[in-house]
């Protein structure tokens, strides 16, 4: 399993994942936009080759990165309100959620109890319409993040499959990293 | 209850862990701040079904004793652990057994 932060750290300790994605500009980017102009001028700008991140902040953001053909992964932050035709269109044009764990605990207890109330539902509809998603630390640095275990048992106790998420995430890392993936199914072998 | 059957005594499961923290932390910190985590998280009545006990702690790196049932709970409020006292802290579980030797054995003395 892969997790995927937004600081490149120094001195971890093992915490138990294959590797990590680091959003710092060189293999993998994280857009920020307020709106959905800015953020399609921003994608305009990206050359190929690099794996790309959105941090909706706002629902038209989330709606307009999704629709992008060069968006790989819907980032997670507080401030990100997915609704239930984001979650189907992301399943259609297969873009992955990320279902982060640092805003919960960066988060206050009320803000908390919002944020618990709306992974339950995303994570219903997620299911529902088989849409591609990762369970990561998110952590923008070292205190925020976690065991592979811990991130795991938090998201399957709000009833996530984890063996999907595995799956999405090898599935996104590989897309770029690996030299020998072609496409879901077909890979060189030797 | 005292004299319970086996087939009716609950089940134990020993949490092997370690805090990597700005400061040193002793085992009591520790076990107050996962209490009231556990509390607010999920109430007064699983942290009370949840049994926490502090097995042992030693440089940085202890052995949590919980109640099967609530051992997922136990772990998320092991994972909310984010400050003790004001200083910030990460949480490292290391492994999980069912016997307190094992535990010691399998887990802390690798480390």
């Amino acid at each position: 399993m892969f997790d995927f932060i937004r600081f490149t750290p120094t001195d971890l300790p093992d915490l138990g994942f294959k590797s990590y994605v680091i959003f710092d500009g060189k293999c993998a980017i994280a857009l920020t936009a307020n709106n959905a102009k800015e953020l399609r001028e921003k994608l305009k700008k990206i050359k190929d080759n690099i794996l790309v991140g959105v941090v909706g902040k706002n629902p038209e953001v989330c709606r307009e990165a999704i629709m992008r053909k060069k968006v790989d992964i819907l980032l997670d932050c507080i401030e990100r309100e997915l609704d239930y035709a984001t979650i189907k269109l992301a399943a259609e044009k297969d873009v992955t959620i990320e279902l982060g764990l640092s805003k919960f605990l960066k988060s206050n207890r009320s803000e908390r109890l919002k944020l618990f109330d709306a992974l339950r539902t995303e994570i219903k509809v997620i299911n529902k319409f088989d849409t591609p998603f990762v369970v990561s630390s998110a952590a923008e640095n070292m205190w925020e993040m976690r065991t592979r275990k811990q991130i795991e048992m938090f998201f399957s106790f709000f009833g996530c499959n984890i063996l999907k998420a595995r799956k999405s995430a090898e599935r996104v890392v590989r897309r770029y990293f690996d030299k020998n993936y072609i496409m879901d199914g077909f890979e060189i072998l030797e | 209850m005292r004299g319970l059957p086996p087939s009716l005594r609950s089940r134990k499961r020993y949490i092997a862990f370690k805090v990597v923290c700005e400061v040193e932390v002793d085992g009591k910190m520790i076990e107050k701040a996962l209490e009231a985590k556990m509390a607010e998280l999920f109430g007064d009545i699983a942290l009370a079904e949840s049994k926490i006990s502090l097995e042992y702690f030693n440089d940085n790196k202890g052995i949590l004793g919980c109640e099967r049932k609530s051992f997922d709970k136990v772990l998320i409020a092991l994972t909310f652990l984010t400050e003790i006292n004001g200083f910030k802290v990460l949480p490292i579980t290391v492994g999980a057994s069912g016997n307190v030797r094992k535990c010691k054995k399998k887990y802390l003395e690798v480390l």
